[in-house]
């Protein structure tokens, strides 16, 4: 895939922010490999810092996601948690998912919606 | 108490006995001894008890001074006697190999009164029978001086100093033998010091090349004789200048050695100064032609590779063509830049050849003990044979190649004894970018987390070049974040690199990842208890876990300080039309 040039080039993870209601949609593009993981936890603590308190984490312009990847994503959820508040993963993205279910987290330790919309219907 | 033997005591069966006791009583007293001082000192007091007499001298033969000595005279002390062959009555009997027996020795011409003046002695009788080996060598003589009896020695006692003489000449020469074989054991020890010096002449560690560059060596020596003549070098002259050297001095053993070290030590000053193959060679040869009067001399091929571009010039002193070898059944003879053997003639001029490496071939070097290895009747191991060899590699190591070529010619000479020193050194480029025909890509990167997208963007790259895209390559992508990561957070040693190959055969997708930091085998890790939280489980386990359940076969190897892990994935057949589509 071809980056944008106008992005961080230091960095191969890509965040998209769009706010729905009282929602905000981080839709993840690139790599979340050992190198750029921790900008996702970076990304979500100041989100978090600006009050917003129900998040979904789209997943599905991701091409890369190692263990580190995936660790960070259980550290974010660990700090929604203890925070008590929401966040939502999104992903119709078969190799991330096929990652997730490897590792064992797919749909047991978080739920992983089909899309932004079926967060939604639920939210509604 | 024993019986003192009397000779012709008139007694048939004791008569008969005698000579034969005699014989075993002295065999006993030389077989004790293995020092000849202590061995002289039993012959005489033997032969004095068992000959009846009043006095008996031994003299040794010393062949490289033709001279016969004695230093142990029964009943007077003296010191060392030495008077060449031929001189007096023992030196006659020497000389002549025949027994003199003299009744008296004062009426005989050869007789030297000098010691019995100074000593007060009066010498009456005197026998001497000279010893000699079985193999006709004098060994020296015994000689027994008046009889107890007052008259002189009769025949029975010439039979009897025969027999005594033959007895001692056989003690006497093993003493020889002992002293050989100890300094020979001596020696031994010497030479086995003195191949540790020159072997650690030689560098060893080749994972200091692999380690920091982009390039890797490896070298192998087996001297014929505990030292050698054959030498290899490997450095680096600058940040990407691989300077190395095969080198084979004229003769074998301990002058071929000293002359070896005195060219290995010139070859590393001179191109450590920053000269060329060219003139590396011509300045050994200014230096080692000067003042050569044996005429000795080394053939040697010097070679510098500049790792950043491929760029190989070398310069060859009437040394074997190496070979570059590409691993896909070509090799290529480097035959350019041939001068004349190095020492020799001052004047001799040294052209240099250049040639490109990619990233997939290596070079191999060798000494005429590969090809002139011989079997158990005499047959030469040839160059055709080794360029056969070469050409069937498709190697994965340069050690997996000069042990494949090793084993080859050790099958060849079948247990013959290694004639020649044999020595191997291989060189070979990694990390450039450059797909070679048979699709591999090779690249280098230094081990920082950082660099872990553009290892992805390689692996992408290269997957998708070679026909794997999609959810093929987005696992293998996985599978090599998670070795990586591994290496850098855990294995690396500081200016380590990360050397990543990825090949195909088709079917078969494979990557190779090496470095050098400290070993850690993956595959041996237990795998995680997916059912627990992840940060309670064993760190990087899940990743290996990852890697395992991503690809087919991981197989890993540290040796010579360098790591390979090696991953491969199979095509599946479903995607095969997906594949070809893109």
């Amino acid at each position: 895939m071809k980056f944008d040039a106008k992005k961080d080039e230091s960095s191969t993870l890509y965040f998209d922010y769009r706010k729905q209601d009282n929602t905000l949609v981080i839709a993840l593009s690139g790599s979340m490999d050992s190198s750029s993981s921790p900008k996702f936890t970076t990304a979500v603590d100041e989100k978090l810092a600006e009050g917003e308190s129900q998040i979904i984490v789209n997943l599905d312009n991701l091409n890369h996601l190692s263990s580190a990847g995936l660790r960070s994503i259980l550290v974010v959820l660990k700090k929604i948690g203890t925070l008590k508040k929401k966040m939502y993963f999104v992903s119709s993205n078969e190799d991330v998912n096929r990652i997730f279910k490897m590792a064992g987290v797919y749909n047991s330790m978080f739920n992983v919606y089909e899309s932004d919309e079926a967060v939604f219907k639920i939210l509604s | 108490m024993k019986e003192k033997y009397l000779p012709l005591c008139g007694r048939y069966k004791h008569c008969q006995s005698y000579p034969l006791d005699a014989i075993i009583e002295m065999s006993k007293a030389v077989g004790r001894e293995i020092r000849l001082e202590n061995l002289l000192k039993g012959i005489i007091e033997k032969t004095a008890e068992l000959m009846d007499c009043d006095r008996c001298t031994v003299f040794v033969y010393d062949e490289t001074t033709n001279e016969l000595w004695s230093y142990v005279a029964i009943g007077i002390d003296s010191n060392e006697i030495r008077f060449p062959l031929g001189a007096g009555i023992a030196g006659d009997s020497a000389l002549t190999r025949k027994k003199v027996n003299i009744p008296d020795a004062y009426s005989d011409s050869r007789f030297n009164r000098e010691f019995d003046e100074k000593n007060g002695y009066r010498t009456r009788s005197i026998l001497c029978c000279p010893m000699i080996n079985v193999e006709g060598r004098l060994i020296g003589v015994l000689e027994a001086i008046n009889k107890n009896t007052g008259g002189a020695f009769g025949e029975e006692d010439e039979v009897m100093i025969e027999c005594l003489s033959g007895c001692s000449a056989i003690g006497i020469e093993r003493t020889f033998l002992t002293d050989k074989y100890i300094e020979y054991k001596k020696n031994q020890e010497i030479m086995s010091f003195a191949r540790e010096i020159q072997m650690n002449m030689l560098p060893a560690d080749f994972s200091t090349i692999a380690c920091g560059s982009n390039a890797e060596v490896y070298a192998f020596i087996s001297p014929a004789t505990d030292v050698g003549g054959d030498f290899y070098d490997y450095f680096f002259v600058g940040d990407n200048r691989l300077c190395f050297a095969i080198g084979d001095v004229s003769g074998k053993g301990v002058p071929a050695a000293l002359f070896m070290a005195v060219a290995k030590t010139l070859f590393s000053t001179i191109a450590r100064g920053g000269a060329t193959p060219g003139q590396i060679l011509h300045r050994m040869n200014q230096e080692l032609s000067r003042s050569n009067e044996m005429m000795m001399f080394v053939t040697m091929f010097a070679g510098i590779l500049d790792t950043a571009t491929g760029l190989l010039t070398y310069s060859n002193g009437g040394h074997n063509s190496p070979y570059i070898v590409f691993g896909d059944g070509k090799i290529e003879k480097l035959e350019a830049a041939a001068g004349t053997a190095v020492g020799l003639m001052d004047k001799t001029v040294y052209e240099e050849a250049a040639v490109t490496l990619n990233g997939s071939s290596a070079i191999f070097l060798y000494t005429d003990g590969v090809d002139e290895a011989k079997d158990e009747s005499g047959r030469m191991f040839t160059v055709a044979r080794l360029e056969a060899v070469l050409r069937g590699i498709a190697f994965n190591s340069l050690r997996g190649m000069a042990d494949k070529v090793l084993s080859e010619v050790a099958g060849f000479t079948a247990g013959a004894p290694q004639s020649d020193d044999i020595t191997i050194l291989t060189v070979k480029l990694n990390g450039r970018a450059i797909p070679s025909e048979g699709g591999l890509y090779d690249r280098s990167f230094d081990c920082k987390i950082d660099n872990i997208p553009i290892i992805l963007d390689f692996i992408g790259e290269a997957a998708g070049s070679l026909g794997f895209g999609g959810s093929f390559a987005f696992d293998v992508k996985v599978a090599v974040d998670e070795a990586c990561t591994n290496i850098i957070d855990y294995n690396c040693a500081v200016g380590c690199k990360i050397d990543i190959s990825v090949e195909t055969n088709g079917q078969d997708f494979i990557v190779a990842i090496k470095n050098c930091g400290e070993p850690f085998n993956p595959t041996t890790v237990k795998p995680p208890d997916i059912s627990l939280p992840l940060e309670e489980r064993q760190i990087g386990g899940l990743g290996i876990f990852f890697m395992k359940q991503l690809m087919d076969k991981i197989d890993y190897e540290s040796k010579d300080g360098l790591n390979t892990l090696t991953m491969v994935k199979r095509r599946p057949i479903n995607t095969q039309s997906e594949v070809n589509l893109q």
